[in-house]
């Protein structure tokens, strides 16, 4: 019973840290899984249901050619392809608008694509 | 600290640009590969150090257009400098959003100051800095604020900005008024000096998405709209507005700034292109990018040279023109 109580606190603290830094890095310019949208139109495309989305597929987004020709060319958001792109945007999108988000560590940079990748809110 | 010394011969890569009236010299350097620059400020002293934001290395990067030799400062555990300006103190002045913190490095010692933004504030995402004229520095956060902070004194004040999230490029007119784009609130606002208090001013252009601003010598604040792809002008004097559409089939605005002549450089995304407009004869000079997506997020510059950093490339590259 405490061991299966401490896993659920260790879960609610990763999904915690993945919230606030998800927020934090990614919140001014995405819409996030979990995290309240915030009012006004925003920089990046929406984050909500991201996971197997091809890259610059969403219809009512204006996305830069070279994210929509990544798309074309094959590229589907999943934690493999999320992970290279946070960590080197234009080693996998050549062109692509955005900057890498500056991640504290490892710990962080896998709680955010957590976060960006939940089917629902957490 | 790091150095890093490239030599001028073979890396720096020069190129003239004589399109129309004015020739335009181009010349880049290389910076550490995966320093992302994402700012700069020349020294205004003819030959005097550049001055960039190494954002993903933490750091203020020092260029010696003379020598090409780059050197770069660490600026603490944590550090994701955006913004860099060159104070009146001559010292580069950073707005730090790893930190939360305004920062300033002393080049005789290379010491770093670090001013902290207040706790209750929370996380701010510090973008840009001006000095007004007496000597207080004001800066944006993204997250919906704008602040100031008297070096004199260490006073640290901090305002939620009107229409909360957007906050992005920042300047001062010749006068010592301050403005600041917000980028999310499709509006400039003029800041009240001793108040603080920002008056949103909103652009003609719904949802045009005002990234950055910059003010000519008779105090037009000019205005890089992301979202429309214009460059718009808005004059305090009779509050009136001026508005243009880059050239190309989709132009994205990103950066504004006016040179001394009252030209204005503009970076354009969408045509991955430096752009420079004569408001006099209303017309555009485009001077394309020689490697794709340079992702120019911000220019500076002093007499007869505007400088703009390729973020995405590592390089530093500076426009000459004039004559200078």
């Amino acid at each position: 019973m405490i061991r299966r109580g401490c896993a659920a606190v260790v879960l609610a603290l990763a999904l915690s840290l993945g919230a606030s830094a998800a927020e934090r890095l990614c919140g001014t310019c995405h819409a996030i899984p979990g995290i309240a949208t915030p009012s006004g139109p925003l920089q990046g495309p929406t984050l909500v249901g991201l996971r197997g989305r091809k890259a610059g597929s969403l219809a009512d987004f204006d996305y830069s050619e070279a994210m929509r020709e990544a798309g074309r060319a094959g590229l589907v958001w999943d934690e493999a392809t999320l992970r290279r792109y946070v960590e080197e945007p234009q080693a996998v999108v050549p062109g692509t608008f955005m900057a890498a988000p500056i991640f504290r560590d490892a710990t962080e940079r896998d709680a955010v694509l957590r976060q960006v990748l939940a089917p629902r809110a957490p | 600290m790091r150095l890093w010394h490239f030599l001028a011969i073979g890396l720096a890569l020069l190129a003239p640009a004589s399109l129309g009236q004015d020739k335009v010299t181009i010349k880049s350097w290389p910076v550490p590969k995966g320093a992302a620059p994402h700012d700069v400020a020349a020294d205004p002293k003819p030959g005097g150090l550049v001055y960039y934001t190494a954002q993903r290395q933490g750091a203020l990067g020092l260029l010696d257009p003379a020598t090409g030799k780059v050197e770069q400062i660490p600026l603490g555990q944590g550090s994701a400098p955006h913004g860099v300006i060159v104070g009146p103190d001559g010292a580069p002045w950073i707005t730090d959003s790893g930190l939360n913190a305004i920062v300033r490095v002393d080049m005789a010692t290379r010491q770093v100051k670090t001013w902290t933004l207040p706790t209750s504030t929370g996380y701010a995402n510090l973008n840009t800095a001006t000095f007004d004229r007496k000597g207080r520095i004001w800066f944006t956060g993204q997250s919906g604020f704008h602040g100031r902070l008297d070096p004199a004194s260490g006073k640290l004040d901090v305002w939620n900005s009107p229409l909360g999230r957007g906050p992005y490029g920042i300047a001062t007119t010749p006068s010592g008024d301050v403005y600041y784009a917000s980028l999310a609130g499709s509006h400039i606002a003029k800041v009240g000096l001793e108040t603080g208090e920002a008056t949103v001013i909103k652009p003609p252009t719904e949802g045009q998405g005002a990234r950055r601003v910059w003010s000519d010598s008779k105090g037009h604040v000019w205005v890089s709209e992301w979202n429309s792809g214009q460059v718009s002008r808005y004059d305090p004097a009779s509050a009136s507005w001026r508005v243009w559409k880059l050239p190309g089939e989709k132009p994205r605005t990103y950066s504004v700034y006016v040179d001394e002549a009252d030209k204005v450089w503009l970076t354009d995304w969408g045509a991955n292109a430096m752009v420079r407009f004569d408001p006099a004869k209303e017309s555009f000079e485009i001077f394309p990018h020689e490697r794709r997506g340079a992702n120019v997020r911000q220019m500076l510059g002093r007499k007869g040279e505007a400088w703009a950093p390729e973020s995405a490339h590592d390089i530093i590259t500076v426009y000459v023109f004039g004559g200078a």
